[in-house]
């Protein structure tokens, strides 16, 4: 049984959300949880390198706790809607603060997934968000497996569309195998 | 205001260039460094300058309401992003700085980015000349990046790009005495001064 963290980077209740809950209901053989960041309260990264030596971010806020579960995690899922061909300001703000991890290689050789959503194009549009994430892994050392694409833009129009459940589904039933 | 760093000089032929920075630094570092040294090469040339420290501003993250886009509503949080929309509107030149933050910009210049929402459709910014400054403790090829983060971004306000300067540092002060930065930043400065 792995421990699985899932969070989720749009600032409204939306179709980030409605994926991330589609993923997850599929997931039972697993222990998991879903963060919402809209709701915690965290700041930007001060850019400070405290945590290069120290491994701790000296920011006492919400991310605190939401790094400490990351450290305990075995498979991370992350959920964004797309902001400029890129994560959203929320999940920039929670990737940026997972710094304390850059150095001591605290998140090496997890499993991340990804899940994105916007107005536009699979085609067009995804890429450059893998592309962000892949990066991030890449520097975190942290395995990305896989990713999700779902085409919506208002808040319920995923939850609408047959054929983007059934991937969600599809997907989570691909972590729950693991 | 503390936060803006305005070098004016008098007016010369009566043809000014507005140039305004956003710097997405969140300390006292190598952007603004790098910021504050383009600007001053452009102010020589007879540009105005303006730099706008986001760090010293309260910009609340979008909340996706998406009421601003394809409209003309203005964005509906009231924070100092309302000054800041004028600023960019009224600029010649607008110059991104941002640190390489996981091979992507920082989460202060995302959330800049982010709100500027309400004015990329209708383009607003659309046809105003663009330039980006851009450092990181990594390799080049790692802060290459950040600023294609940034290219995109003038892409999507039909913007034109002008040029860049990319540099790699880690502490404030690294690049204080780097003669070659120091040069390519004088060059790009003169350059949007134009």
């Amino acid at each position: 049984m792995s421990k699985i963290l899932a969070v989720s980077g749009s600032p409204r209740k939306g179709n980030t959300e409605f994926m991330m809950n589609a993923v997850l209901d599929e997931i039972t053989d697993h222990e998991k949880e879903l963060i919402l960041l809209r709701n915690k309260n965290f700041g930007h990264c001060i850019g400070c390198l405290t945590c290069h030596n120290t491994i701790k971010c000296i920011i006492d806020d919400d991310m605190q706790e939401i790094n400490k579960k990351l450290s305990e995690s075995d498979i991370i899922i992350l959920g964004t809607p797309n902001y400029f061909d890129n994560v959203s300001g929320l999940m920039k703000d929670f990737l940026d603060r997972t710094h304390p991890f850059y150095k001591s290689e605290g998140l090496k050789g997890k499993k991340l997934y990804l899940l994105a959503v916007g107005g536009g194009s699979e085609e067009n549009h995804k890429q450059p968000i893998v592309d962000v994430i892949e990066s991030f892994a890449d520097l975190q050392k942290l395995d990305l497996i896989d990713s999700l694409w779902i085409r919506a833009l208002q808040k319920d129009e995923a939850e609408k569309q047959e054929q983007a459940i059934n991937k969600l589904k599809e997907f989570g039933q691909k972590i729950n195998s693991l | 205001m503390e936060a803006r760093l305005g070098l004016y000089i008098e007016r010369r032929n009566g043809i000014m260039v507005k140039i305004l920075a956003i710097c997405g630094s969140p300390r006292k570092g190598n952007t603004e460094f790098m910021l504050t040294t383009l600007l001053k090469a452009a102010a020589e040339k007879g540009a105005e300058t303006e730099m706008i420290l986001l760090r010293k501003y309260n910009i609340k993250p979008c909340t996706g309401c998406d009421i601003c886009f394809g409209t003309q509503m203005p964005c509906k949080i009231k924070d100092d992003m309302d000054d800041i929309y004028n600023d960019l509107q009224e600029a010649d030149v607008i110059v991104l700085g941002s640190p390489n933050y996981f091979k992507n910009v920082s989460s202060i210049m995302k959330a800049f980015m982010d709100r500027t929402n309400a004015i990329v459709n209708p383009p607003k910014l659309k046809g105003k000349k663009a330039a980006i400054v851009c450092v990181g403790g990594q390799t080049l090829d790692n802060t290459k990046y950040c600023e294609n983060v940034m290219k995109e971004f003038i892409e999507d306000h039909e913007m034109k790009f002008i040029g860049s300067v990319l540099a790699r540092a880690e502490s404030p002060g690294d690049l204080n005495n780097n003669k070659m930065i120091i040069k390519k930043l004088r060059e790009l400065g003169e350059k949007i001064a134009k």
